[in-house]
This record gives C-alpha cells, sequence and structure tokens, in this order.
C-alpha cells in the first residue's frame, strides 16, 4: 500500500532512539511526507525524505556504479556510508564506511574502524562520548546534512577502546536483525570468503567505500611501521598519536583508490567471485593507503569473516 | 573518517602538497658494492627506530624498487635535513624515500 505512492521508495522496520520498534519509510518528495500516515496498526511511522535511489551512470567497459551514499532499504550491504549516530561536534559532523561482516561468537558484527565508531572519547563539543549500545546508522551523517534523523539504525555499537595501545583502528556494531544482509554482501564486491589472505607485494587488491566506491589498487609495501595521529572527537584536538607495526602500504596516487570517508572499508584480493579479505583500510594520504593486516583484525575480536 | 561543517558543508581538504614521485636525482651507490647478508626483514627492523626517529619521516616498509627488495622510508616532505639523514643504502638495500605528506585517519 505504501509503495503505491511513487514517491516512497522503500520501506523498513527500525528502532527509534529509545530502542522502540518503528516503521521506516523512505520518501522523496515533501509531499510524500506530509502525506504519510503517523503510525501503522499502532506502531509509529518514521518518514525520511531521501534522494532517489538510482544507479549511476556506468563508464564503458564496465564500472557501472551504485550509489555508496544513498539510504539503503534494508537490509543493506556494506561498502556504504555510515558511522557513529551522535558523531557531531564543534560545528561538524564526522562518518566513514561500514565496511564488512564479521562473525563474534554468536553475533554478527559490522567492522569498521575505531575512528568511524568510537574515536569521541571526551564530553567536548557535544556532551556526548561514545558508548557501547549507542546506534550506528547509514547513511552516515555527512551524507544526511548532519541530521541523524534522516539516517536508519543499522547496528548497536560495541566499544572496543582499541587505540591508543593495539596495533589496529578497528571497532565493530553488532547487526540489528534485519537491517544488514547476512551474508555480509558488499556494494560492487558481493559476498566475500570466509577465509583471509596475506598481503604481498604487487598483490592486486579492490575496496567498496562511501567516498570513492568501488577502486582497486595494488600493495605497494609491507611490514610497515606508520605513525598516524588521532583526534579526540568529530573536529576535536589530537589526543594522541598511534605508532602501528606490521602495516600494509598500497599505492593511492592523488587519493584515487583511497579517499576522506572511505576509512573502515575492507580491502579484497582483486578477484570477482568471493575474494578473501586483505586488510582493513584505515588511514593514508595522496599518495599512499595503509591497512591493518586483516588477520590481525580478527584475532583482536575473536572473529572470522562472514563469507561463503 | 570524513567530516562536513554543519552550515557551510565543507569539503574536506586534504593536504595537496606532496606527489608520490620517488626521489631519483640521488646519487648511486658509492664505493664497493655491498652483498646483503640478512634478509630484508631483518635489515628494516634493525634500523626502524633510527628512521622514525628523525623529525619528517611517517613511516617504514619494506617493498620493491625495480623488482628488488628495498626499505622504503615515507616523509612528509623531503627537507635537506632528511635527505642528509637518510642513507642511500641498508646492509646492501636500496633505500626508496618517498614523500607521502602526512599520514592520516580517513
Amino acid at each position: 500500500m505504501l509503495m503505491s505512492d511513487p514517491d516512497v521508495i522503500g520501506t523498513a522496520t527500525s528502532f527509534d532512539d529509545n530502542g522502540k520498534p518503528v516503521v521506516l519509510l523512505l520518501v522523496t518528495s515533501e509531499r510524500a511526507r506530509s502525506a504519510m500516515p503517523r503510525s501503522l496498526e499502532g506502531t509509529d511511522v518514521q518518514v525520511v525524505l531521501t534522494e532517489p535511489i538510482v544507479a549511476m551512470k556506468g563508464r564503458p567497459g564496465g564500472g557501472g556504479g551504485v550509489s555508496h551514499t544513498a539510504i539503503q532499504t534494508p537490509p543493506i550491504q556494506l561498502g556504504t556510508s555510515g558511522g557513529w549516530r551522535y558523531d557531531l561536534a564543534n560545528g561538524y559532523c564526522c562518518a566513514g564506511t561500514l565496511g564488512s561482516l564479521i562473525q563474534v561468537g554468536g553475533q554478527k558484527r559490522i567492522l569498521s574502524n575505531y575512528h568511524v565508531f568510537e574515536a569521541d572519547i571526551v564530553n567536548g563539543g557535544n556532551g556526548r562520548r561514545a558508548q557501547t549500545g549507542d546506534p550506528v546508522i547509514q547513511p552516515g551523517l555527512i551524507d544526511i546534512n548532519c541530521n541523524e534523523n534522516s539516517a536508519q539504525n543499522v547496528a548497536t555499537l560495541v566499544v572496543s577502546g582499541a587505540l591508543p595501545n593495539a596495533n589496529v583502528d578497528a571497532s565493530t556494531a553488532t547487526i540489528i536483525s534485519g537491517m544488514v544482509d547476512p551474508n555480509g554482501a558488499i556494494l560492487e564486491i558481493g559476498t566475500i570468503s570466509s577465509q583471509t589472505v596475506g598481503a604481498s607485494v604487487n598483490q592486486a587488491v579492490k575496496k567498496s567505500g562511501r567516498t570513492t566506491g568501488l577502486t582497486r589498487s595494488t600493495v605497494s609495501g609491507l611490514n610497515a611501521t606508520i605513525s598516524v595521529s588521532y583526534e579526540n572527537e568529530c573536529a576535536g584536538s589530537t589526543v594522541f598519536t598511534a605508532t602501528f607495526t606490521g602495516q600494509i602500504l598500497v599505492a593511492n596516487k592523488r587519493s584515487k583508490f583511497l579517499a576522506g570517508g572511505d576509512s573502515g572499508s575492507l580491502m579484497v584480493e582483486d578477484v570477482s567471485n568471493n575474494p578473501r579479505a586483505v586488510g582493513l583500510l584505515f588511514a593514508g594520504s595522496n599518495t599512499i593507503a595503509v591497512a591493518n593486516p586483516i588477520d590481525e583484525v580478527l584475532s583482536y575480536f575473536n572473529a572470522s569473516m562472514v563469507g561463503n | 573518517m570524513i567530516r562536513r561543517g554543519i552550515i557551510f558543508a565543507a569539503a574536506v581538504v586534504l593536504s595537496t602538497a606532496c606527489t608520490s614521485d620517488r626521489v631519483s636525482d640521488r646519487e648511486s651507490d658509492r664505493g664497493s658494492e655491498t652483498m646483503p647478508t640478512r634478509d630484508v626483514m631483518t635489515v628494516m627492523d634493525a634500523h626502524v627506530a633510527e628512521l622514525m626517529s628523525l623529525a619528517g619521516v611517517a613511516g617504514v616498509a619494506v617493498g620493491e624498487l625495480d623488482g628488488t627488495p628495498c626499505i622504503q622510508v615515507l616523509v612528509i616532505e623531503l627537507t635537506e635535513e632528511l635527505r642528509a639523514a637518510i642513507p642511500e643504502t641498508l646492509e646492501g638495500y636500496p633505500v626508496d624515500v618517498q614523500v607521502t605528506g602526512e599520514i592520516r585517519p580517513l
């Protein structure tokens, strides 16, 4: 019934800030937004105004794109914009990429970066810190004009406290039932292998992320020691510099492989069917990108990749 | 991670100063050829602390240069001080200085 309005492009079940179930309606016009009921059979309705979800113009010879920033009709695929629901402080909002799905005991969790999910460690500019139980949203705040009400909750944060001491910039969020593809499919990559593979120099790799979408490159360096400085909240002040060892370096000329907002993307081998994971991308410059070796990330969470 | 201004929706400005060009104008090795006796990972491990302690060095890694193992030194910018302080070879392995700019969480 709801989908019969041409401006209603998606429906879903979700949860409001208090954890109460709601019906989520994705609409493309103010007219449709005001025409929607406030509740359906006793369940509150949350109406989200979004851009039409359209396939982006493809390039000759393949590479036909998919939006990595639009709100998706659940269950969502990964390689998409997302982040901590309250990641707004000091006049800015922040977000990154919901990269992949891992299995931790009986739970399926979204894998992204510490600095995407839980880097807010001071009350500072927004009066709050990231806590276990906070919602993780899709898309991230940067793609919805910093307005959390235009996003959907897809997972629940599990604070890792990985940095500054652990050697991984990693964090996870337990998926909300029905909101994330349980097979862990990634936009433009599809499902992956449950196995991993080590990095090697000149290895062909790819990733699917919020900003640059599906991109490819090659491994350029191994066993890297890299220093990276972190802020204590969105647009906050530098709080520590972490020195990572054993990292993977990837060619990133003019940030074509990895750019701001792609953090949290899973780097996989560049094969078409069920590629194996290689690393968790988290940092870089406009010449190189840096990934944590995926086996070290999985060991940290006592986890495995969700895949075939 | 990326951030955006609430009011002005400002684009993130990435550092623009550097390219990935390798330093190609270094003199080739002088004096006698050195044959490595230790593997490149071991050699890097032995020198990583001293290299990382140089101001302006963002990273150290193992890579390949023209198909042979090398030690990469990533620098924020190539100053005269760094050019003088970073050796051209380490225990027989070429040192590949790469200007990367600052490495940040993305």
